[in-house]
């Protein structure tokens, strides 16, 4: 049983790893070879942990090949658009101002309510209001509303706005924890932090979740006063 | 940059350890058939000592053996000849040679078969 503990322990420490060598993508929306990978990479990984009469190798040397095989892939598709299209396939239009393209949904083998679906998880109800709808190699689809359906956004109405860098605020006191790159990031020194912190009666200690911008706008959540005693 | 090295790395340790375990597996099994050999030839000389002499060779080897190749086979597969062999020591005492003939001819055929199966054959990638 304990050869069972430390073969999982190590399994899970080899698919970690190779996840992290296949890339965010992987975690995220998955292209056709990506989720062939995974789904054989979990199957290996299970193989050597159900059964001890594998050896480990036998299940960590396929995983290593799966990984080296889609990072190749990754690399060909990168540079060929042609082998790009093969591997992953084309985005496919199936809207096209306000008319469903009913060819490439029987082509697709998407119903109405495939469509419906994916367009109500895009907050779009109507089909009217779309001006292009497209299906990704991955599966999703990403809807470019009609100019009339949009929302209002500040750019229509020629408002001023900040500077989208300055207004991205950034965690710089994380549970107690000063986070010096998010305080670099936001150009600020931690002698203005000690100045805010003073100004207030406070310690870093004191602080849960504190959050600045670059034009130095902040919000404090103290911690509990539970918590703040055990600290 | 950094994942292409890594890459290139696994790929290495892939292939080496793959030529590593097929050699290896090659040459186990040479040497247990030279083993084996060598004690149906003590066996039908009727040289008890020889034979005696052999057969804990035989085992030596295996015991050494079964450590390293236990990373790349089923534990089935090799716990089975181990249990072959277990056996010829004391069918050597007990002076069964019908039975220690059988015995020796399962770890030969045993060993072969595991060598044949892991051969870089059209065969066995089907």
């Amino acid at each position: 049983m304990g050869i069972l503990l430390i073969r999982t322990i190590l399994v899970y420490i080899i698919v970690v790893f190779s996840l992290r060598i296949m890339g965010k993508r992987q975690l995220g929306e998955l292209q056709p070879s990506e989720l062939v990978v995974t789904i054989l990479v979990s199957n290996l990984a299970t193989l050597s942990i159900e059964d001890t009469n594998v050896p480990l190798l036998g299940s960590i040397l396929p995983i290593f090949m799966l990984v080296i095989c889609e990072v190749a892939v990754s690399l060909i598709t990168l540079k060929s658009n042609r082998a790009r299209k093969f591997i992953s396939g084309n985005p496919r239009i199936v809207i096209r101002d306000g008319v469903i393209d009913q060819k490439e949904m029987r082509n697709l083998r998407w119903s109405l309510d495939d469509l419906m679906e994916q367009l109500r998880t895009s907050n779009i109800f109507d089909i009217n209001e779309v001006s292009l709808a497209v299906v990704e190699t991955s599966g999703n689809l990403s809807a470019y509303q009609k100019f009339a359906a949009r929302n209002l956004t500040p750019e229509m109405m020629n408002l001023p706005t900040p500077g989208e860098a300055d207004s991205a605020t950034q965690i710089i006191i994380s549970d107690g924890v000063v986070v010096e790159d998010a305080l670099n990031y936001c150009n600020l020194r931690p002698e203005w932090l000690q100045r805010v912190l003073d100004s207030k009666s406070l310690t870093v200690k004191d602080i849960f979740l504190m959050t600045c911008n670059r034009q130095a706008n902040y919000n404090i959540v103290l911690r509990e006063p539970s918590r703040r005693k055990q600290k | 940059m950094k994942r292409i090295v890594i890459i290139i790395i696994m790929l290495g340790f892939c292939i080496a350890f793959s030529a590593y375990s097929r050699i290896h597996t090659q040459s186990v099994n040479d040497k247990i058939s030279a083993s084996v050999s060598r004690c149906i030839d003590a066996m039908e000389a009727d040289d008890p000592d020889a034979l005696m002499q052999e057969v804990d060779a035989l085992s030596d080897f295996w015991d050494d053996e079964e450590d390293y190749i236990i990373h790349f086979l089923r534990h089935a597969q090799i716990d089975d000849i181990t249990k072959s062999i277990a056996r010829l020591r004391a069918l050597t005492v007990g002076e069964d040679y019908s039975e220690l003939m059988a015995e020796l001819d399962s770890v030969r055929w045993q060993m072969d078969h595991i060598n044949r199966s892991e051969r870089m054959i059209f065969q066995n990638l089907l």
